[in-house]
């Protein structure tokens, strides 16, 4: 019998630092190292991610078959020095930025790897779209496939269309710095008041509240998109490349006047200018699509990079039918580069077949890939502090979580293994019921520490989606937007000069605190095969209320990284107003615990997102 | 991912958590850790039954038995076993205990275990650990050091009386004074609280801590008559007496009595005295340590951590499989000192 073929990947040094275990083409683990350090996007070498791979694939480094870092240092260098030569002097501080890191850890990789794990192993690079690529085409359920790739910038790259099928990817076309739709989109984050790299969300989710009024001033000054879907930027308007900002005075006169300072009241001009991007950035993801179904002819899309986290626009992709089935990957940014490194060298290099996947499911495995909590540990950790708690059934804990749920009670919810990719899907998520009209600005102020204007995504059983909204698909990673079926909605209009957040207490349907302002909500259909405790909450609570839906939302405060391990949880569960705290099989209710030793400053401890 | 190794045990202070799968990080490229159902770190599935076709061998010690720094199987007590085929070697090792501790775990968990060998491999070191009511740690997931409550034995006319039993729930703060501070000498006290300070604020120091501690390195061997070894050999003694097998005493040296740093003569005499008046093999793995230090300079500990590398470990395993195997043949019945070179 041959040795197993066994990779581990490593996304790191850039934004979201990550590891990936793949044996024999199966994924075995994945995890952000955020997770473990609590620097939300923390960038450093994964120490951490990469212990818990090998973890949980309980394997030796010396058992390794190679590990593969998930871009290429050396051209991103060539990036860096070409554009410098080209920005001449004004470019030097882009440069000095960017130095350190490029000469500094990200040349050193093997390095590295050998001081983390004690042996010199082979030590591969990748190019940074094709993990891209292989992070949605290998766990995909299709055997073939078009393949779409849209971020901020690679090494070269921005944007590939490629194609898929079997064990091999192909990457045949890509779009090069400075160009880049990811970029664009940045900037306008940036410009709105946002945090590049996790602002991107919010600015999709402000769009439903503007109007496009200056999609028509993109299209003329920003950027050019040309019938086959390739664009390019006008890069007068932007400082990435020889600036300190995203954006420059030019760009500031053209929406009439200065950037929004963070923290600030949000205007209309900001929503505009939200849902004009949002339309553009819609506009030139459909002309790729459009192009890369006519160059390929398959009848199913893959998509990752940060865009593919665009779910409004992913679901105007569905809902156009210009592709049969669409499949993204749940962990599109940075930190899925690892497990796409993994898998491309086990398949590319080594020749490893896909792993098995039933027909019409994923080889993602729900993205459930990271650590997990066995009883034993919850139970020690509960004891050794002395903090009350039930011991409960499989059963028992749905019944009993969902009557509370239906009782207007919050859940903190920490069962099975812990999500890949940035949304919680269930199994790191603080839950509630979406019927109630004060459950979404409870959430928000009591729980989230914010004020928000998105509301919370909903879980609703995946047979009975098509009740509920205008969609009758797999959604399990939260990635595809569908509205809110017409009859459950609640007519409305708002003018332009209200106050947001009088918009947003509105109620807009019979699940108010998960439909958007404009009827759309971000679903995630659950079914009982990746997580059937999940699944039999949802029904538990769909038995007791008739509503197969619930509020979703990711198991943290504003700035914290998504709880990982039982003191992370119990921690986060009594700084807040949760009610309910759910650790596998065990059931604690605020009102019996112990008063909490904490700092009076630990909001500190969190940056802002 | 950092998880928390131990579960509270009333008795013990602690044992592994219950099936517990996990990997440490660690200087040497990190450990993966496999506990079984009784909370201890073995492969294998503690029975009291004896297995058919095995000879079942029982080890305890504290975390170089437990084998920190290294993976199960790579372990001296694994490594014992791979080497005899007929023989299973359950793994008591318990990290940071004391003799009381493992005693202790000797006592709750074997107690009506069969057994054909029992290997006592206290770390020379841990009779210090004996005079303690707390010990301190690197706290499990912030690693912050906190002291964790251990049970302890008091001499009452030379009887064991056992102490701190429950064990407290929970960490002391680092800055309590220890009850039993005064029993080990004021210098030394001293001396381990500027290590403890200066470890937790300067974590790169610990060479300089190292040389330090040893200066407060056990007096208690000196003489037959201190506290310290009294309470030791008493426990060993006690323990030595209840056993329903044979029993073999294997100390492991500091790496500073490897290195020829300090003397080891007194720890020395005090295992062979406590041999001679109990009846238990002494296996004493020193010499042939040293000797395999000189050929391999260096390579039997980490660089920082003061554990035994998987090649230290292999060491200790060659030391004592010629003496496990002769004491399941019935080769102890004349015990006697028994170097292992």
């Amino acid at each position: 019998m041959s040795e197993p073929v066994t990779i581990l990947g490593l996304s790191a040094l850039y934004h979201d630092s990550a590891a990936a275990l793949v044996r024999d083409g199966q994924i075995v683990a994945a995890a952000q190292e955020e997770r473990f350090s609590r620097v939300k996007h923390d960038r450093r070498f994964p120490v951490n991610a990469i212990n818990y791979c090998l973890e949980a694939g309980m394997v030796e480094p010396d058992e390794l078959t190679a590990v593969v870092f998930y871009d290429d240092p050396v051209l991103t260098t060539d990036r860096i020095v070409r554009t410098l030569a080209h920005s001449g002097d004004k470019g030097l501080a882009q440069w000095l930025k960017s130095a350190p890191g490029l000469l500094g850890a990200k040349m050193r990789v093997p390095q590295l790897v050998a001081a983390e794990l004690g042996a010199n192993l082979p030590v591969l690079f990748t190019e940074h779209h094709q993990s891209h690529a292989a992070s949605a085409f290998f766990p995909s359920p299709f055997d073939d496939a078009a393949i779409l790739t849209i971020d901020g910038v690679g090494e070269w790259a921005t944007t590939t269309l490629g194609h898929g099928s079997g064990n091999q990817l192909q990457i045949e076309q890509d779009i090069h710095f400075p160009h880049s739709l990811g970029l664009l989109y940045s900037a306008f984050t940036v410009f709105t008041g946002f945090k590049v790299n996790s602002g991107e969300y919010k600015l999709m989710g402000l769009a439903p509240y503007g109007q496009p009024i200056y999609a028509g001033v993109i299209r003329d000054n920003l950027i050019d998109i040309r019938p086959d879907g390739s664009f390019r930027l006008n890069l007068d308007y932007f400082g990435y490349l020889d600036g300190e900002g995203m954006t420059n005075e030019r760009f500031a006169a053209l929406f009439g006047g200065p950037p929004r300072q963070a923290e600030s009241r949000i205007t209309q001009r900001e929503m505009d200018m939200a849902a004009s991007i949002q339309q553009v950035t819609e506009e030139a993801v459909m002309a790729m699509a459009r192009h890369l179904k006519t160059r390929t002819g398959a009848a199913n899309l893959c998509m990752a990079g940060g865009v593919a986290l665009n779910c409004v626009a992913n679901g105007k992709l569905l809902a156009s039918g210009l592709f049969d089935n669409i499949w993204v990957q749940p962990a599109a940014g940075d930190a899925g580069g690892a497990l796409g490194a993994a898998l491309l060298v086990a398949h590319h290099r080594h020749d490893a077949p896909r792993a098995a996947a039933a027909p019409g499911r994923d080889r993602q495995q729900g993205s459930y890939l990271g650590p997990e909590l066995s009883n034993e540990e919850i139970a020690a950790y509960l004891d050794f502090n002395d903090y009350p708690a039930h011991r409960v059934t499989d059963d028992e804990r749905a019944s009993r979580v969902a009557a509370a749920m239906a009782e207007g009670k919050v859940i903190g919810w920490c069962v099975g293994r812990m999500e890949y990719g940035p949304r919680a899907l269930g199994a790191r998520s603080i839950l509630g019921d979406p019927r109630s009209a004060q459950m979404q600005s409870a959430m928000n102020l009591k729980i989230k520490f914010r004020e928000s204007f998105r509301p919370f995504a909903p879980a609703v059983l995946r047979d009975k989606v098509a009740d509920w909204f205008e969609m009758d698909a797999d959604s399990p990673y939260m990635l595809m937007v569908a509205p809110v079926r017409p009859e459950l909605r609640i007519e409305q209009s708002f003018s332009t000069a209200e106050d947001l957040r009088a918009i947003v207490n509105r109620p807009r349907s019979t699940i108010p605190a998960v439909t958007h302002v404009d009827y759309s909500a971000r679903v995630q259909t659950v079914d009982g095969v990746d997580k059937p405790d999940y699944s039999d909450l949802i029904a538990a609570f769909d038995a007791l209320t008739g509503c197969p839906v619930i509020v979703n939302t990711s198991f943290n405060v504003r700035g914290e990284p998504i709880v990982c391990t039982v003191q992370d949880a119990y921690r986060c569960f009594m700084r807040t107003d949760m009610d309910v705290l759910v650790l596998e099989n065990f059931v604690l209710f605020k009102d019996e615990q112990p008063a909490f030793a904490d700092s009076q400053n630990w909001r500190d401890e969190f940056e802002l997102d | 991912m950092s998880r928390n190794l131990f579960q509270y045990d009333p008795v013990i202070g602690y044992r592994f958590v219950p099936g517990l799968k996990g990997r440490v990080r660690h200087e040497g490229g990190g450990y993966l850790v496999r506990c079984n159902n009784a909370g201890f770190r073995s492969d294998h599935v503690f029975r009291d039954a004896p297995t058919p076709g095995k000879r079942r061998v029982l080890v305890f010690g504290d975390s170089n038995t437990a084998g920190d720094g290294v993976s199960n199987g790579k372990r001296f007590s694994d490594l014992i076993e791979a080497q005899l085929p007929d023989c299973e070697v359950y793994n008591f090792g318990l990290p940071s205990s004391g003799t009381d501790q493992q005693y202790l775990a000797f006592r709750e968990c074997a107690g009506a275990m069969h057994y054909d060998l029992l290997l006592l491999c206290p770390m020379v070191d841990n009779i210090r650990r004996n005079l303690q009511d707390a010990r301190l740690i690197h706290s499990g997931l912030s690693g912050e050091l906190a002291l964790l409550p251990k049970p302890y034995f008091d001499l009452a006319q030379g009887a064991l009386v056992l102490r701190n039993v429950p064990v407290p729930k929970g960490h002391l703060p680092v800055d309590n004074a220890q009850a039993d501070e005064p029993q080990i000498g004021s210098v030394r006290a001293l001396a381990r609280q500027a290590m403890s300070h200066a470890n937790a604020r300067f974590p790169g120091l610990r060479g300089w801590t190292q040389w330090l501690r040893r200066l407060a390195l056990p007096a208690e061997y000196n003489s037959p008559n201190t506290l310290g070894w009294q309470l030791m050999r008493t426990i060993l003694a006690q323990w030595i007496a209840e056993a329903r097998a044979p029993v073999i005493l294997a100390p492991i040296p500091t790496f500073e009595h490897i290195d020829g740093n300090i003397r080891a003569a007194p720890y020395r005499a005090r295992f062979a005295e406590l041999s001679r008046e109990t009846g238990a093999a002494l296996v004493d793995v020193l010499d042939g340590l040293r000797a395999q230090n000189a050929t391999r300079p260096g390579s039997l500990r980490f660089p920082t951590d003061e554990h035994p590398t998987v090649a230290g470990h292999a060491a200790i395993a060659e030391l004592l499989v010629p003496h496990v195997a002769r004491a399941l043949e019935g080769g102890l019945s004349n015990p006697m000192q028994m170097s292992a070179e």
